[in-house]
């Protein structure tokens, strides 16, 4: 039998993927537009990540487990498939390669900047395209490892105890922020966005993998580092420190100062490099399944090189920080509207294919 | 196959070395960066960059140059040492006084922009030239800057002077509800002292606080942990009483209350115990009404000179000890955002109350 994904293993995952550069910035981006107590809008973003993860566990109800592009291919003929899919292909592994470019853009504030970006990339984009050809159920494995390797990360958030005041906090809640909270909701939002991915883990999950109560749990855990984050980060910085710091975490890892050891940025910012390695190896992987489904003759390897190629070409286009960052933001508006949009048209698409019995054939 | 990609990788890995290379008998490790504003409206940049070097005659390498701002020092600067200068290890930074009345969020917003400047960095001022401060070797001292350092770190670890860094003033800065403050170092002939605390409004410098009121100051801003105090309770003629504490602790509360028409009182509690090791005077310290006496008269006077520290402070509009943000607290966002908080401020009633302790009285009765 087929091994399958464990719910431990989904959850943690799917956690990985959730988490990564989107998060570097939160804090500040949550002061910009939500003002005082700002941190409290990752609830609010929550219910509508839980949301969406109802719509796709609907989904999953519905096509009882089956790999979501044979409902597709199932009602819809491939040649009108082939354009629909060569672009989601195309737009994950770009969203996944963006998001390492942006990482590596941040990572280069604090050390080798005069490198040229590319070559970390280059060895970036290899990594990603070993760890693709390993298949899901190993990167399900590494990415636990990338978690145990980076969650003691969080423990250093008691290390601002001191510096934290409740007075800095007040009690005011989303006065001083952007006018326009649904500008603030589409670019805090992407900071959870890689939940959706699951629907692409359909084919891979069994009934004892749970896999919906593991997108529920992931969400629930990036709710709360999140909100813990945002909530020292406010209580640390004030809100209007918080609202000029391009990246708050990496002043949060310079201000850690151990007996002994100094500086301990470069090495903690480094950490990190496994979440956002998750971010783009799953956003890959999903481009990987899309790209089986054009080419099913075509080896996976060669499949999976082509592809993350293609990615690494793309990343080149973005030459400076905020470059990146706002081709990344475009790019995860898009992932917003697909992260809602494709599992209410496969809903739709389901219960056409129940009505006619096509579903039961 | 499989077997070469790792060893593929590892070599890839480091080769990334090959460049961006930083060696660390041709770096100079900058310690200390002063600045000075000059008649002409450009800066004096001094910096203090330590030599590991044993053949060298000297510690420290002292650079100057005259600049428009401190990123356009740095090729000047490094134009005359043979050290790839960086800042990673910076730990003071020293501005002369006339800088700081100009406004230092100019020179802020370049520290914090720079990631290799760390944000512990410290911020203090100078009375008079800091660059000639700097420069001066003090004979009995460990090279100046480490002199002004383990100084000013070890004031701060007794929390006798407050500390500021870089983060904590900007920080402050942003803050609408407080003001950042900066300790202000002297050259005292063979040494070098600290000559009291510079009050900002926003980023400018408005006055100071002297070195005796210190402890005062300590007092109203923060906790204390284990500070020491002297109290002179009376010192005319040759009658003088003084009651000193060791390992001091405090708790500060702020309540803000209304008046009858509406308008906020401010209520300063700060509760402190701490060790007796020296009383001069004519009480008992084993005597219970004594020692209630003694306490009460230590704690009155504390009140009426923290209440006159506001006082000074309300005079010159500088909310260093952060009511603005108590007050905020205490109103509604548009209410706040409203009200010209300096202008309150400078009329505020403000009212101390202190309640001592003592925990012990050392080894004699």
């Amino acid at each position: 039998m087929k091994e399958k994904l464990s719910a431990f293993h989904a959850t943690i995952l799917i956690y990985m993927t959730q988490v990564g550069v989107f998060s570097f910035s939160l804090p500040r981006m949550l002061a910009q537009h939500f003002g005082t107590n700002g941190w409290l809008a990752i609830f609010i973003l929550a219910a509508f990540v839980f949301l969406n993860t109802a719509i796709i566990a609907v989904v999953y109800r519905l096509s009882k487990g089956k790999s979501v592009f044979e409902t597709l291919e199932r009602s819809i003929p491939k040649i009108v498939l082939f354009p629909i899919y060569l672009c989601l292909c195309c737009f994950w592994v770009t969203i996944g390669c963006l998001a390492a470019k942006e990482y590596i853009f941040i990572f280069q504030i604090i050390a080798f900047p005069s490198t040229h970006p590319m070559i970390f990339m280059f060895i970036f984009c290899m990594l990603a395209y070993l760890l693709i050809n390993k298949g899901i159920y190993n990167i399900a494995k590494v990415s636990t490892v990338f978690y145990i390797i980076t969650v003691w990360i969080l423990f250093l958030f008691f290390f601002y105890y001191h510096d934290f005041k409740w007075t800095r906090l007040t009690p005011f809640i989303f006065q001083g922020g952007n006018p326009d909270k649904i500008k603030g909701f589409f670019d805090v939002y992407p900071a959870f966005l890689g939940y959706e991915l699951t629907l692409l883990l359909f084919p891979y999950a069994d009934k004892k993998t749970h896999l919906m109560r593991s997108a529920f749990i992931s969400s629930g855990l990036a709710t709360i580092v999140y909100a813990f984050i945002a909530f020292v980060s406010f209580g640390f910085f004030g809100l209007g420190y918080l609202k000029v710091l391009q990246y708050p975490i990496l002043v949060l890892f310079a201000y850690v100062h151990l007996p002994l050891i100094e500086r301990i940025e470069n090495l903690l910012y480094g950490f990190l490099l496994f979440t956002t390695m998750i971010t783009t190896v799953m956003n890959s992987w999903a481009a990987v399944e899309v790209g089986k489904r054009m080419f099913p003759k075509l080896k996976t390897a060669v499949l999976s090189f082509l592809i993350i190629l293609f990615g690494y070409v793309i990343s080149f286009i973005p030459e400076g920080l905020m470059e990146a960052q706002r081709w990344l933001h475009y790019a995860a508006y898009i992932e917003i509207g697909l992260a809602f949009g494709f599992p209410i048209a496969l809903i739709l698409l389901l219960l056409i294919q129940r009505s006619r019995g096509e579903f039961q054939s | 196959m499989n077997k070469r990609w790792p060893g593929l990788l590892l070599t890839l890995a480091m080769l990334t070395g090959c460049d961006d290379q930083h060696i660390l008998e041709r770096t100079g490790f900058c310690h200390t960066i002063s600045y000075d504003l000059l008649p002409d409206h450009n800066f004096k940049i001094g910096l203090s960059v330590p030599k590991a070097d044993p053949n060298s005659k000297t510690d420290r390498e002292v650079l100057q140059a005259i600049a428009h701002s401190s990123k356009d020092s740095q090729p000047k600067l490094v134009r005359q040492t043979s050290l790839l200068l960086v800042n990673g290890q910076l730990r003071n930074l020293l501005f002369s006084l006339p800088l700081a009345e100009g406004g230092l969020l100019d020179q802020m917003d370049t520290l914090s922009r720079d990631p290799s400047i760390p944000p512990k960095v410290k911020i203090t001022l100078a009375d008079g030239d800091a660059y000639d401060l700097l420069k001066k070797n003090y004979k009995e001292h460990p090279r100046t800057d480490r002199y002004i350092y383990t100084l000013l770190e070890k004031e701060a670890a007794y929390q006798t002077v407050p500390e500021a860094t870089l983060y904590e003033f900007i920080r402050d800065y942003y803050d609408d509800g407080i003001d950042p403050i900066a300790p202000i170092i002297k050259d005292a002939g063979d040494t070098i002292t600290v000559s009291g605390v510079g009050l900002f409004r926003g980023d400018r410098y408005i006055t100071r606080i002297k070195p005796d009121d210190l402890h005062i100051l300590a007092l109203l801003r923060h906790n204390l942990r284990h500070a020491d105090m002297t109290i002179h309770l009376a010192s005319e003629g040759q009658h003088k009483e003084l009651i000193t504490f060791n390992y001091l602790k405090s708790d500060r509360k702020i309540d803000v209350l209304r008046d009858k028409s509406g308008k906020p009182v401010v209520m300063i509690h700060i509760k402190a115990s701490g060790s007796v090791l020296e009383y001069i005077g004519k009480l008992k310290l084993h005597s219970d009404a004594d020692r209630n006496t003694l306490l009460q008269q230590a704690a009155r006077h504390l009140e009426s000179r923290a209440e006159e520290m506001i006082k000074f402070m309300q005079d010159n509009k500088v909310d260093s000890i952060g009511i603005g943000a108590y007050v905020r607290n205490s109103m509604s966002y548009a209410s706040w955002k409203k009200l010209d908080w300096y202008e309150e401020y400078a009329h505020l009633t403000v009212q101390c109350r202190v309640d001592l302790n003592i925990i012990n009285s050392g080894q004699t009765l």
